[in-house]
């Protein structure tokens, strides 16, 4: 019993609708931005926390 | 027609202007923050019809310098005013409603 | 490799290998079956340990990257896909990891019957995104105005009344585009078997010069997919302004993917 019918190769999903689907939070677009000059860190905004969405269990 | 848009990298390398307008980006964000807050309460007050006509015209001009100064340090960095919205996720966006 | 664990993709109406067998996953292993009962669970081997792609600490940093999001997200999506244009499956969330086969068993054992309904009520159908685009922004449009000089007598009302003017437009705007959203939802809920609204996209991410109104997903049998189409091109045609979008058909994503409990 099929699910769907021959859909046209080639028409991807957009990754925004994949991510909503796959991941735990959707997606969010944002993240942390560090601000370094000559390679030393100086300043480490944190607008929001990146995406995440891990589901992971008894891995130890 | 629309175009997917580029997500910024996480870590933004300087030189020294990209720092600034780093910086700066974060400052006008809070500023036009507040000018919005203004300008909302403002438009509340006169609809409350509580202020003379001077205090409106007053509260008017002062947001309107406000508005030019601020497209004004706005544009020294080529920044829209969609560039300076945030995302605080949970929170929603920063700017706008 | 180092320490492994099974990689969850899929848990499917009994499948053959025939159909595995062309699958490639997230790390590029082959994809297999661990068969429990009458259903199958679609698993991969991956890397768990420290160096490897799905060890705690790789994973997270991984997951932040969206280079390797964006791939490992096609390429589960792929195995996904694979097995619905086969069987009625239903998905896991990206990175679901198992110890072990036998920790999938178990798992087969414990969600048996809430899987098997899950399976009964998408087999044969299929999951359609419509998305609609309000026809004009909503936000603060400050930078579309002519900034007026200062300083003029009058210029200060003046300008008041066309912020409150701009403000009034903007929660029109928005009011409109909240109703036609409700509508458009209520009548392609009326041509599914099941609908959902999630959550619209942001404007930043989509690209997309007017906001989002409407993220919707349907679940629409294989045979009613045309009529299904026919509806969106009657509503695209009603609400005229507005900017619709169809895509499917998709594996039932936003109907059975399963969460651990």
């Amino acid at each position: 019993m099929t699910v769907a019918p021959v859909r046209p190769e080639g028409a991807q999903i957009a990754l925004v609708d994949l991510l909503d689907r796959l991941l735990g939070t959707g997606v969010v677009l944002s993240g942390d931005i560090t601000i370094s000059l000559a390679g030393v860190d100086l300043v480490e905004v944190q607008l929001h926390a990146l995406i995440r969405s891990i589901r992971a269990e008894e891995r130890r | 027609m629309t175009h997917p848009v580029r997500v910024l990298p996480n870590r933004v390398d300087a030189d020294a202007d990209s720092v600034e307008r780093d910086l700066f980006k974060l400052v006008l964000t809070v500023i036009e923050l507040i000018r919005q807050l203004m300008e909302r309460q403002a438009l509340r007050r006169v609809d409350e019809g509580d202020l003379s006509d001077e205090q409106v015209e007053a509260l008017g001009q002062a947001l309107l310098r406000l508005d030019t100064a601020m497209a004004e340090l706005r544009g020294r960095y080529g920044l829209t005013i969609r560039d300076l919205d945030l995302d605080l996720g949970p929170l929603g966006t920063l700017l706008g409603d | 490799m180092g320490e492994t664990g099974s990689y969850l993709y899929a848990i499917a109406a009994p499948v053959g290998d025939e159909v595995l067998g062309s699958l490639r996953g997230v790390a590029g292993e082959p994809v297999r079956a661990v068969r429990h009962r009458d259903l199958v669970a679609v698993v991969g081997t991956v890397d768990v340990g420290t160096d490897g792609a799905f060890g705690e600490e790789t994973l997270a940093r991984n997951l932040n990257d969206l280079g390797w999001l964006e791939a490992a997200a096609r390429a589960h999506h792929a195995v996904i896909d694979g097995v619905a244009r086969a069987v009625p499956a239903a998905p896991l969330r990206l990175a679901t990891v198992v110890a072990d086969d036998d920790g999938v068993r178990d798992r087969l054992e414990r969600w048996h019957d809430g899987l098997q309904r899950a399976l009964d009520e998408i087999a044969g159908r299929a999951e359609w995104s419509v998305k609609v685009y309000a026809p004009e922004a909503f936000g603060p449009d400050v930078d579309a105005e002519p900034v007026p000089a200062a300083g003029a007598p009058g210029s200060g009302a003046a300008y008041l009344l066309r912020r409150k003017a701009a403000a009034t437009a903007r929660d029109d705007a928005l009011a409109r585009a909240t109703a036609v959203a409700g509508q458009v939802h209520e009548e392609l809920a009326k041509h599914a078997v099941d609908a959902r609204r999630l959550a619209v996209q942001d404007q930043r991410l989509t690209g997309s010069d007017t906001p989002m109104s409407l993220n919707g997903a349907y679940l629409v049998p294989a045979d009613g997919a045309d009529a299904f189409a026919a509806t969106v091109a009657g509503l695209r045609d009603r609400y005229a302004d507005c900017r619709f979008e169809l895509a499917g058909p998709w594996p039932a994503y936003s109907f059975v993917t399963m969460d651990e409990p």
